[in-house]
């Protein structure tokens, strides 16, 4: 779910971008790391399945559609920390060649898409595995919490931007929140089963495919 | 099993991008008609303030676009799943 160009007052884009500047430099600073680079095939496993998932637009009731984030794999596999870089060559390539997100808010969509997803999953995926849960199924359960942490972000984001003239900023948040629920919900759940599979799969392959956050 | 999960998992991910792109919508300009709608509730009036950069792609056109996105997306996930999966047989 991005939010499209123009939505957003210029002063609110300058905002989230600013916030996600320090994340951005961090990230590209992480893929430099050997650690990293040594493992690039499951760098591209991860860059793959943001590509694919943010590509499946489902259509929903609401004749509107909305799509999977595709962010756990790559929190999973090598932190959070990583994925800014990632999600943002993702997000310039859907705003300059499909004209979905947009330039100027891509700030507010890569906080919601690459900072605040990523850490909600890793936090989700961590706790799963303290209960003792299985990596696959930590994978997919951090995935759903994740897509719903994104979708509530960026409904922050336009609450923030157009607060109800009577309920303020919790009614506005209130109205977009129910708005994309009956999409966004089915599909975190979708999400979290299809990203669970792929971890399964992954870990068969790579010996080297343990969670940075498992160890 | 793991056969089982993977012709599973393929035909997961196959069906979502065969449903995604048939009955995809015709999404303008990749704005979503229902954050306007609740935008338009608050503020009156209320339209888009910019414009996408460069051409809007047409509802055909993008989806052919997304379905070019997702394969490629599938195309890196399975070269990276066929390359680590040698250097495993190769140990």
């Amino acid at each position: 779910m991005h939010i499209a160009e123009g939505f957003l007052p210029i002063t609110h884009c300058a905002f989230w971008t600013a916030c996600t500047l320090p994340s951005m430099r961090d990230s590209i600073r992480q893929l430099r790391r050997p650690e990293v680079r040594a493992r690039r095939l499951e760098l591209a496993a991860a860059g793959g399945t943001l590509l694919l998932l943010t590509a499946l637009k489902l259509p929903s009731v609401a004749g509107s559609s909305s799509h999977p984030t595709g962010i756990t794999l790559g929190t999973v596999l090598f932190g959070p920390r990583v994925m800014p870089a990632l999600v943002i060559s993702v997000l310039i390539l859907q705003a300059l060649l499909l004209a979905h997100g947009g330039i100027t808010t891509l700030g507010a969509n890569l906080f919601s898409l690459g900072i605040c997803g990523p850490f909600t999953a890793y936090l989700a995926f961590r706790t799963c595995r303290r209960f003792g849960l299985p990596a696959a199924i930590s994978a997919g359960v951090a995935a759903s919490t994740s897509s719903v942490a994104v979708y509530g972000a960026a409904a922050l984001q336009m609450a923030l931007a157009y607060p109800d003239p009577q309920t303020g900023i919790t009614g506005a948040l209130g109205k977009f929140l129910a708005v994309f629920a009956w999409t966004q919900i089915p599909i975190a759940l979708v999400e979290g089963a299809m990203t669970a599979a792929v971890y399964r799969l992954l870990e068969g392959v790579a010996f080297t495919a343990k969670s940075e956050v498992a160890r | 099993m793991k056969r089982t999960l993977l012709a599973l998992t393929a035909a997961l991910l196959a069906g979502v991008v065969l449903f995604a792109i048939r009955s995809g919508t015709a999404a303008r300009s990749g704005s979503d008609d229902r954050a306007m709608a609740v935008a338009a509730e608050m503020r009156a009036g209320k339209k888009l303030g910019r414009q996408p950069f460069g051409l809007t792609p047409n509802g055909f056109e993008e989806r052919l676009l997304f379905a070019l996105q997702a394969g490629s997306g599938v195309g890196i996930f399975c070269y990276a799943y066929l390359g680590l999966r040698r250097r495993r047989s190769e140990g």
